[in-house]
């Protein structure tokens, strides 16, 4: 059931607040040149990872990415309270080099997009008991988009693992 | 004061006994699990603002057809959660590719959904059609391929005759009734309904009117009835004492 608002999401409605198009957010991520993507093809036990690090299976089972080799980023979304907040990750060896909130549907909770709150993710890394290597602030009125980009920020590292 | 009791009975006894019966099956909606039980019935759906309106438009895919009803997309009328304007539907190495005019969802063999292609893949313009092979047209008219792996979508040199453009077909009265009856939108708990039916909501805005009239009524029949009985007391108190006098009077 969570999955169906999930897949709906493809083209963002006129009510979001897009801070940046995911094509915008890849290009800007490789100067300007969008590399050629590759897909993770998720398994039924790399779902299951999934589940215990954020609690449900992703909404789709092949998930892409945007690589020059050494870095790699990711477009993805997960539920905040009620709406889908469409995110984009660079990642590179097992570490995050920036989380970026690119469109935000719901209608409180934006100031997860505040750089004092993403920043807080860099360097971060996935450790062996599914938690992350630094420990991310909340912000007071924006519990669960907080908890919503750590999710996220566990499934990109994860997700990098397997490419 | 005995007729007018009596028509005010008459009057109310059919909204008396569905707010009676209602009242009782809400009164243990826990216990009849009411508040987990889905009304199927497409015609209270569609009532609730939940059914598919407009026509559905079906595109075969081999011995499987893909249904676009009311945005919703249904694959051999079972519920994909997926939304879109279907332009086409193709086959594709791993299954097959609804291809949206904003997006295009491809499915596993199984119907799960692989992934999502959207603006991140696909090329800037509405997609007018799809064809076999992996090719889309846009509105624009300009042609583009995706790769094998769907990984890229690539503007091609080819003419639109030359392709097997993937076109709708008519939808059966079998596969339209499937989609309605497993259709539920948000769903409609039984609970919901039961109440509405109980306030008289669910007649419309008349309906909440008529129950309170209702239940005026029945105020105005408790009196009623309380006057009959007092006065039915009265009379067969005297009645009974007439009678003593009229026994002692014999018996002297």
């Amino acid at each position: 059931m969570i999955m169906i608002p999930l897949l709906f999401l493809a083209t963002a409605s006129a009510q979001d607040d897009v801070y940046q198009k995911p094509s915008e957010f890849i290009g800007e991520t490789f100067g300007g040149n969008a590399p050629k993507a590759g897909a993770v093809t998720l398994t039924k036990a790399q779902q299951g990872e999934i589940k215990k690090l954020i609690g449900r299976f992703y909404s789709s089972n092949r998930v892409r990415y945007w690589t020059d080799g050494k870095k790699a980023a990711w477009i993805l979304e997960e539920i905040g309270k009620t709406k889908p907040i469409t995110i984009g990750c660079v990642t590179s060896a097992g570490k995050i080099v920036r989380i970026t909130v690119l469109i935000y549907r719901e209608s409180h909770g934006w100031e997860v997009k505040q750089p004092f709150f993403t920043n807080q993710f860099r360097n971060t890394a996935l450790k062996s008991d599914g938690k992350l290597s630094a420990s991310i602030d909340n912000i007071a009125g924006a519990t669960l988009s907080t908890r919503a980009m750590r999710k996220m920020a566990k499934l990109a590292l994860y997700l990098d693992k397997q490419r | 004061m005995r007729h007018v009791h009596r028509w005010v009975g008459f009057v109310i006894v059919c909204p008396l006994l569905i707010v009676s019966f209602t009242g009782v099956l809400l009164n243990h909606a826990d216990d009849l699990s009411l508040n987990e039980r889905q009304v199927s019935s497409p015609w209270l759906l569609h009532r609730y603002g939940m059914g598919l309106s407009g026509e559905p438009v079906s595109f075969p895919i081999g011995q499987r057809a893909v249904t676009s009803w009311a945005g919703q997309l249904f694959l051999n009328g079972t519920g994909l959660g997926l939304t879109g304007e279907v332009t086409g539907v193709t086959a594709t190495p791993d299954g097959i590719s609804i291809v949206c005019s904003d997006a295009v969802h491809l499915l596993a063999e199984n119907g799960t959904l692989l992934e999502t292609l959207d603006q991140t893949t696909l090329p800037e313009g509405r997609i007018r059609r799809a064809a076999r092979g992996g090719y889309i047209q846009l509105e624009d008219e300009s042609i583009w391929q995706f790769t094998g792996d769907y990984l890229e979508c690539l503007p091609v040199d080819k003419a639109a005759a030359d392709l097997a453009w993937s076109t709708s077909g008519t939808t059966s009265g079998q596969l339209r009734k499937q989609i309605s009856q497993g259709y539920s939108g948000g769903g409609l708990p039984w609970s919901r309904l039961l109440l509405d039916i109980h306030s008289g909501r669910f007649f419309g805005p008349i309906g909440r009117w008529l129950v309170d009239g209702c239940v005026l009524l029945l105020v105005v029949l408790s009196i009623t009835g309380l006057r009959l009985g007092i006065r039915n007391y009265r009379n067969k108190a005297t009645e009974s004492r007439g009678q003593q006098n009229l026994n002692q009077s014999a018996s002297r």
